[in-house]
């Protein structure tokens, strides 16, 4: 057990023990640093009803480096792109290791709620969004039913 | 309340604030999360206050300040040399810390006052304690007049009181060391008491070894850990005295606690002599200037540029936190071994990231090389078997808790004040979230005491 950063045991305890609504967080029993993740599609939102598996590692330099969290789950999202890659400012340039799983997957979730399609990762999808927003959130809403079930 | 099991008596040493959550004291939610550092979510050790009025572990802004040149609080704009120590803090926090596990236990006691060794409850016993602190503050004003007239309580205090401190300050002008003077014959000459886990140890591998274990890098409870079989061992072939029964220390206020912590924080000040360590610009030197720049640190010229690059950046960085920010600073001989047991796990020949100082923690068994998840180096069975029945049980253990809390939550009697600070320590969180001010604005999805504390001066 020593050999675990205390920082990590903390946050695993803390989300197996005091989950946040709509999110659950368990570490891989292959490998503690790295988390298999369901996030609730918020209401109201294209999402609403799916459940999306991603994946989230805390790289060696946690918290110093950002957690990588990826969609393993289909989606349609201006700002997640095929890959499941995720354009996030806490992901990226605007990381600080004040901020913790918890925070980055409420962020996610956040995300699922308010799309961004000026700051898009999927450009494809982004475009769709300014161009017919009614039908980028039917299609999202069709992709959540086929795929985040 | 029943005892708990061992396992979570580890868990508990991997300390949290929401331990005081269905106690009698909720409200030390927020104290213990105050003391508390945002990068290592340990309590704040050698604490430096940034221009923008934020406290982290001297070691752990320094770590991040090489990647990045802000706050990790607040964004604003922030570089090593900004950074000043905190003393008073230092001690509030070593202080407390000290105190936890004896406030938790009386936090924790039965309605009925189920304290083993006494029916206080910790109302009584607080103002006894405030009281103790402040007749020792007066002790401290009034130098040695009154010293005399209760030589009782000093002798009391010697016995606790442990530290080098005690016998450095024989060297040392000042109020405190007048006083302390008079104490050092009594000291058992070797053994001395942590004041975090409250285990003797020999006075020299308290401070070179456990202290800092015990306090910061933690590793999960084996050196605070009363039953933790190497160090204990090591501990009692040496210690020469055990002052006093667990059991009377419970209803003993801690006073010598209080005494050294103002003695400490009295005595510090500027310290002199020693120079801040530069950054090298390294781009510019041949591999003899770094040889030799190494050479005059006494430190290894042994391995690749980038080898000697990380290691001098790494020293550099232990010593300026050691010798700009520390109170107690160690010696050399001391920052050297910390610089050996830090490329014991990160500085690889492949190495070209500096790695961070919490990873150190990962790899105390030198065969499991976490460095290398990322790569089919890592040796993932072992890894596997070495630690996944402890996460298990860790697991179950949260479980276990959660399940017991929401019980508890029920037929608790303070259930108000439960939710009240449950709501204190988690709604922040999800409010801001859940309103969905996330994408423009993400760092306000942070704790609570953040989210106030940055308001004003966000500018993300
Ligand atoms: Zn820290
Ligand atoms: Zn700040
Ligand atoms: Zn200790």
């Amino acid at each position: 057990m020593a050999s675990l950063p205390k920082r990590i045991i903390k946050e695993t305890e803390r989300l197996v023990s005091d989950p946040v609504p709509g999110i659950t967080a368990q570490p891989h029993e292959d490998n503690l640093r790295y988390f298999q993740v369901t996030i609730e599609g918020p209401q109201q939102s294209p999402y609403e009803s799916g459940v999306f598996q991603l994946e989230l590692f805390l790289p060696d330099d946690y918290p110093m480096e950002a957690p990588k969290v990826r969609f393993l789950t289909k989606i349609y999202h201006p700002n997640i792109d095929r890959l499941g890659r995720i354009c996030l400012d806490v992901l990226k340039t605007n990381w600080s290791p004040a901020l913790q799983i918890r925070t980055v997957l409420l962020s996610v979730q956040a995300l699922l709620a308010s799309p961004n399609p000026n700051d898009p990762l999927a450009n494809d999808v982004a475009e769709d969004w300014i161009r017919n927003e009614d039908a980028a959130i039917a299609k999202a809403r069709e992709w959540t039913q086929l795929y985040a079930k | 309340m029943s005892r708990l099991p061992k396992l979570s008596e580890q868990i508990q040493d991997v300390s949290d604030p929401r331990d005081f959550l269905r106690t009698k004291l909720p409200e030390l939610v927020d104290l213990d999360t105050l003391l508390r550092c945002h990068i290592c979510k340990g309590f704040i050790k050698t604490p430096v206050l940034t221009p923008c009025g934020h406290t982290f572990c001297s070691l752990c802004i320094r770590e991040y300040l090489n990647r990045e040149l802000k706050c990790p609080l607040c964004l604003a704009e922030l570089r090593e040399s900004m950074l000043r120590s905190e003393f008073l803090v230092n001690e509030i926090i070593a202080s407390y810390v000290g105190l936890r596990s004896k406030l938790l236990e009386i936090a924790r006691s039965g309605p009925d006052g189920t304290v083993p060794h006494s029916d206080t409850s910790l109302i009584e016993i607080a103002p006894g304690d405030e009281g103790a602190h402040e007749l020792s503050g007066d002790d401290d004003l009034q130098i040695i007049e009154t010293r005399r007239n209760r030589p009782a309580k000093r002798n009391a205090e010697i016995v606790l009181m442990p530290s080098k401190k005690s016998r450095r300050d024989s060297e040392k002008p000042g109020i405190s060391s007048m006083i302390s003077k008079s104490k050092s014959p009594a000291l058992p000459e070797d053994s001395a008491e942590c004041p975090i886990c409250q285990k003797h140890f020999p006075l020299e591998y308290l401070q070179r070894t456990h202290l800092d274990e015990c306090l910061t890098m933690g590793s999960l409870g084996a050196a605070a850990k009363p039953t933790s079989p190497p160090k204990i061992g090591k501990a009692s072939n040496e210690t020469t005295v055990s002052v006093q029964p667990a059991a009377e220390r419970i209803s003993e206020p801690s006073v010598s606690a209080n005494t050294t912590h103002s003695n400490r924080y009295l005595e510090s000040g500027q310290k002199q002599g020693v120079a801040r360590l530069a950054k090298l610009n390294f781009s510019s030197m041949s591999m003899q200037q770094l040889k030799s720049k190494l050479t005059s640190l006494k430190l290894s010229t042994i391995g690749s540029r980038q080898q000697l690059i990380n290691r001098y950046n790494h020293y550099e960085m232990l010593w300026n936190s050691n010798f700009m920010d520390s109170i107690e600073p160690l010696e050399e001989k001391e920052l050297r071994r910390r610089l050996a047991s830090w490329e014991a796990t990160h500085n690889s020949s492949e190495g070209t990231l500096r790695k961070g100082n919490i990873s150190k923690l990962l790899n105390k068994n030198s065969t499991t090389r976490i460095k290398d998840f990322k790569t089919d180096r890592f040796d993932r069975k072992g890894w596997i078997l070495a630690h996944q029945q402890e996460f298990n049980e860790l697991l179950e253990e949260a479980r276990h808790n959660l399940a017991k809390a929401n019980k508890m939550k029920y037929s608790a009697s303070n259930q108000d004040e439960v939710e009240d600070a449950e709501q204190a320590e988690s709604h922040p969180n999800s409010i801001s979230c859940e309103k969905g001010e996330i994408p423009s604005n993400q760092l306000v999805v942070k704790t609570e005491e953040i989210s106030t504390s940055s308001q004003g001066t966000t500018g993300v």
